[in-house]
């Protein structure tokens, strides 16, 4: 029994010296065989000799033999495992080869932008309304209180088709389109392209978009303009602006607001800032309170229901938020332009 | 509208700084967008809106400024050194047209030096963006930039018989203006005319004959009130905005004019000038403004905030309203004459929240009632689309919605495009009739810039007459040109091609379940022969696609080729969608079987799609095109193809022997209908 047990020991050492040898799938094989092979390893020498041994010391010896074998298993298993990491970092190819990248196009800034805007008041239950480009004099101006021959209406230069008809100055047409359709309560905004004789220039463009908004509703205040606003720009600048509300004319709302948010690059900082000019204020939107007479001009009691109107150029945010300098940039279409936004 | 300040001073009492004065102004609403430092003065730039001519005279903003620090204007005196003889006895003054001159004022200053002005004048007029020329003239332009009300001085001695007659133009009458330019004039246009002819265009510009030369002497000061709009048609149609028609035509102070022609007697005193007695003031039919009526609930409702009495009758007070207070909560105010805009409650609510301050308005979010449900399926749609297309690898871009009709016609085939009246310029003044020109404009930027491939899409309006009425409608351009994918150094580059754009909007309908759709061999006339398709989805033609023109893409400037795609969006967006539901799909393993054969090449393969559509055996469930070619060693004429096909039951596993029997099966009717060979 003394010398079952030794020779135990001994192959453990033999079998410790040995793996030190191993070095690829062939020295593995040989050390494999020699312990483990069924006719003639060691593992099975071992096992022979129980039966020699007196039966009272057989199942202890049989115990010390399943261990050893249990042994010889394992530290192979994990010899193997070894072995096929150094094999691989034989073989290893070269990870930093670049990826293959499925090209991804862009969606225009302008379509960012007014996505992100349609968003912010979809969450605060608004619908959004489209309207046609192409108008009559009567829904741009007559409809929304423009007197005829004022001069209110060279605000903007118009582009004409005929006399009567023309490409619209601005998205509050559809306000009208709407009143006409809908009663209140009436939320909604209007994304569409405008039109205005211009020529292109770094602020201007002949064609540009904006996003109308229009809530007509029992109670509506001009307090509620401002918090609405106030809200709005908060979300769409990230928090980082405050809001300045200045009386302002238009012929379709009364009292008529400009509104300027500080300046979210230099935060009035900078006396050479290209996008407040170094005022700290940027003008980004004209909204009021909606004219009585606009109401009335589509059937709406003016004395039950007031409401208030607002209207921003998208191009105009994009620059901001973008830091973009030229409005041309827009409809240049330059791929180098379009794909930095996303 | 520039503005001293130093003048405003002179006007109202103020103890503020410049700057506060400027916030001042700021917060009423007068915008002030330039400042300019002068020696002892400080000039801004005003922004004035078209409704308030009374903030186009100095008197007028400072009537504002004293509103806002609630301190009272300065009496200002204009002494007046008289003498005994009467105007009357000068000149004779007739409105022949009341509607268009509701009131007329003469006055006449003798013996007077012409020369120039006081140096205090010309240099007030210079800083506010005036010519000085010489003292009288500069004195109607002192009195225009005091009270924003335009007068104008005549040469009495010019005036033919010492009649001043204001009637509409006769056909034909000419007249050669201050500015040296003879006009043609029209009976719709009001002149001061003498007993012969005009000597001036009322409201617009004075005659160069009538005007103060060095010799004149005496002088007839006209303080006048014109009609708005008939200002307005005469400016525009002879292309000639002045000083005095830029307010006239805001509206101008009926009340104005003798004060006007005081203050311009006065200053004419001033230089020696001796005023004949009296004033003519022809005003016919006296306008009575009408008062309003104002309800402190309704300003309160749509300023949201209370408001206190005092602080409101106060600040109408100051603006000149006159407060009739019978009534506790709802008032009769009679606003000034010159605040012309006042017509409504709703103007007074204005000028009460203006004076409030905006920004003490408090910020609170209305309620949220549910309005109708906020989607819009269509815009929604379009928004799939987008993204379907940029997942593809395709850029979007925006045109202008008018372009040049050279190049939009290219593209209108039978449609009736709509021009614009008054374009920017030609290459502006046409609305698209497809969105090609755009596109095709956007390659050859691009490509001529470094670009070595480009592949957009533009959703967007295209525009046309329908009979009498303009018609737009949504479209979707998608093209390709040049490099469609780089290399890789895997794999080679990849040049735009046809199939890669049928095979986007293949894709795209698929995604959209716009099914079925279908394509026909159709021309085009910008489409090269043969190389074009129509499209139909459900039945409906929606679209071509093809390869465009070599002319086309070369008045383009582009070389390389395009393939191009253009469908209406409203008639796609219109179609209904199947409700989604749920189809159980086979647990069984599926078996895929090849055909490999060789076909005449006048066969399409869409005869073959539809053969076995046909067939269409219950354990397909589908086959594609795996393999396509021509060339040795397939005999000239011939393709070779291969098509895979798929089989599947929904209840078991198939067996190959039944799958042989349906593939063979596929594989008869194809031989007996288009004759193909088997290949090894």
């Amino acid at each position: 029994m003394e010398k079952f047990e030794k020779d135990i020991e001994r192959l453990k050492l033999l079998f410790e010296q040995k793996s030190k040898t191993v070095i690829d799938k062939k020295s593995f094989e040989e050390l494999r065989n020699l312990f483990l092979s069924r006719k003639k390893g060691y593992v099975k020498e071992i096992f022979n000799q129980i039966k020699n041994l007196p039966s009272s010391q057989k199942p202890h010896a049989g115990k010390l033999a399943n261990e050893f074998k249990e042994y010889i298993v394992s530290q192979l298993a994990q010899i193997e495992k070894n072995l096929s990491a150094i094999k691989r970092e034989e073989e290893k190819i070269d990870l930093f080869l670049p990826g293959e990248r499925r090209y991804i196009g862009s969606i225009h800034p302008i379509n960012i932008i007014q996505k992100e805007i349609e968003e912010i008041f979809l969450t605060m239950g608004y619908s959004i309304e489209e309207g046609p480009e192409i108008e009559t004099d009567y829904y741009n101006f007559s409809a929304l209180n423009f007197p005829e021959e004022h001069p209110a209406r060279d605000m903007w230069d118009t582009l004409y088709i005929t006399d009567d008809i023309l490409l619209r100055t601005h998205t509050s047409p559809v306000q009208v389109r709407v009143m006409e359709r809908k009663k209140p309560p009436i939320k909604i905004i209007v994304p569409g392209r405008v039109f205005r004789k211009d020529e292109p220039d770094p602020t201007h463009l002949p064609m540009f978009y904006q996003v109308e908004g229009l809530v007509v509703d029992e109670d509506i205040s001009f307090s509620h303009l401002k918090g609405t606003l106030d809200y709005f720009l908060k979300v769409l600048f990230s928090g980082r602006v405050r809001t300045r509300f200045r009386p302002s004319y238009f012929p379709f709302t009364e009292p008529s607001a400009e509104v300027d948010i500080s300046c979210p690059i230099c935060e009035g900082n900078k006396s050479d800032c290209g996008i407040c000019k170094g005022t700290g204020w940027i003008e980004i939107l004209g909204s009021g309170m909606v004219h009585p007479q606009v109401l009335k001009n589509v059937n709406i009691d003016p004395e039950k229901y007031t409401g208030f109107a607002f209207g921003l150029g998208i191009e105009r945010i994009a620059m901001i938020k973008y830091q973009i300098p030229d409005m041309r940039l827009f409809y240049e279409n330059d791929l180098r332009f379009i794909r930095q936004f996303s | 509208m520039k503005v001293s300040v130093k003048w405003l001073r002179e006007l109202v009492e103020l103890d503020c700084s410049n700057e506060e004065l400027i916030n001042a102004l700021n917060k009423i609403g007068l915008m002030v967008e330039e400042i300019v430092e002068e020696e002892d003065d400080l000039i801004l730039d005003i922004e004035t809106y078209p409704n308030r001519p009374d903030t186009l005279g100095h008197i007028g903003i400072a009537r504002e400024i004293s509103t806002y620090f609630r301190t009272p204007l300065k009496e200002l005196d204009f002494p007046i050194n008289w003498i005994e003889e009467s105007v009357e006895n000068f000149v004779e003054i007739t409105i022949k047209d009341e509607e268009l001159c509701p009131r007329y004022v003469g006055m006449i200053v003798k013996d007077i030096k012409v020369g120039e002005s006081p140096e205090w004048i010309r240099k007030r007029l210079e800083s506010l963006g005036f010519r000085s020329i010489n003292n009288i003239v500069d004195i109607t332009n002192y009195v225009l930039l005091l009270t924003g009300h335009p007068i104008h001085a005549f040469d009495l001695e010019k005036i033919e018989g010492r009649r001043v007659i204001i009637r509409r133009a006769q056909p034909g009458e000419r007249i050669l203006t201050l500015e040296e330019k003879e006009e043609e004039l029209s009976n719709e246009m009001l002149v001061i005319a003498d007993s012969i002819k005009p000597i001036a265009i009322a409201g617009v510009i004075g005659g160069e004959e009538s005007g103060i030369k060095e010799e004149t002497r005496n002088v007839l000061i006209e303080s006048a009130y014109f009609n708005p709009i008939s200002i307005r048609k005469t400016s525009k149609k002879l292309g000639l905005i002045t000083e005095a028609s830029y307010r006239f035509e805001r509206g101008a102070d009926i009340e104005s004019p003798p004060r006007a022609a005081r203050i311009a007697a006065s200053l004419l005193s001033s230089f020696g000038g001796k005023v004949a007695k009296g004033l003519i003031d022809n005003y016919p039919n006296p306008r009575r403004q009408k008062a309003i009526i104002f309800r402190m609930k309704r300003a309160e409702k749509i300023i949201g905030v209370p408001l206190q009495k005092e602080f409101v009758e106060e600040i109408l007070n100051y603006l000149g309203c006159n407060i009739d207070k019978t009534s506790q909560d709802v008032w009769q105010v009679q606003p000034p004459s010159h605040r012309i805009d006042l017509e409504r409650e709703i103007d007074l609510i204005e000028e009460i929240a203006r004076f409030y301050g905006y920004e003490k308005i408090p910020s609170q979010l209305p309620s949220l009632r549910i309005t109708e449900n906020p989607f819009n399926t269509k815009k929604e749609r379009i928004e799939q689309i987008r993204k379907i297309l940029i997942s593809m690898g395709f850029d979007e871009v925006i045109n202008y919605s008018f372009t040049s009709p050279d190049k939009d016609d290219f593209f209108k085939n039978e449609k009736n495009p709509i021009q614009l009246k008054n374009p920017i310029s030609s290459l502006f003044s046409r609305m698209r009739t497809s969105l090609f020109p755009g596109l095709l404009q956007n390659i050859s930027w691009n490509l001529n810039r470094g670009a070595e491939g480009i592949s957009i899409f533009e959703i967007g309006k295209i525009y046309e007459w329908e009979g009498e009425k303009p018609k737009e409608y949504m479209s979707l351009g998608i093209v390709c040109s040049g490099l469609f994918k780089e290399r890789y150094w895997k794999e080679k580059e990849k040049k735009s091609d046809f199939f890669i754009l049928k095979g986007t909007i293949e894709s795209l309908f698929e995604k959209l379940k716009l099914l079925p759709f279908s394509f026909e061999y159709e021309d085009c006339n910008y489409f090269e022969n043969n190389f074009s398709l129509n499209i139909n989805v459900k039945g409906e033609k929606i679209g071509y696609i093809g390869l465009i023109r070599k002319e086309i893409r070369e008045a383009f400037e582009i070389e390389e080729d395009v393939y191009a795609v253009e469908i209406n969006l409203e008639s796609l967006l219109n179609k209904s969608l199947p409700p989604i539901k749920f189809k159980p799909f086979s647990k069984f393993p599926s078996i895929v079987r090849d055909l490999s054969f060789i076909i005449d090449k006048e066969r399409s393969y869409k005869e073959i799609e539809e053969e076995i559509g046909k067939i269409a055996p219950s354990i397909l469930v589908k086959f594609m095109l795996y393999d396509y070619y021509t060339g040795p060693p397939v005999p000239p004429g011939k393709v070779s193809m291969t098509i895979r096909f798929v089989y599947s039951h929904p209840g078991k596993t198939l067996s190959a022997e039944e799958v042989q029997v349906v593939h063979n099966r596929i594989f008869e009717d194809l031989r007996n209908k288009f004759g193909i060979k088997l290949r090894e």
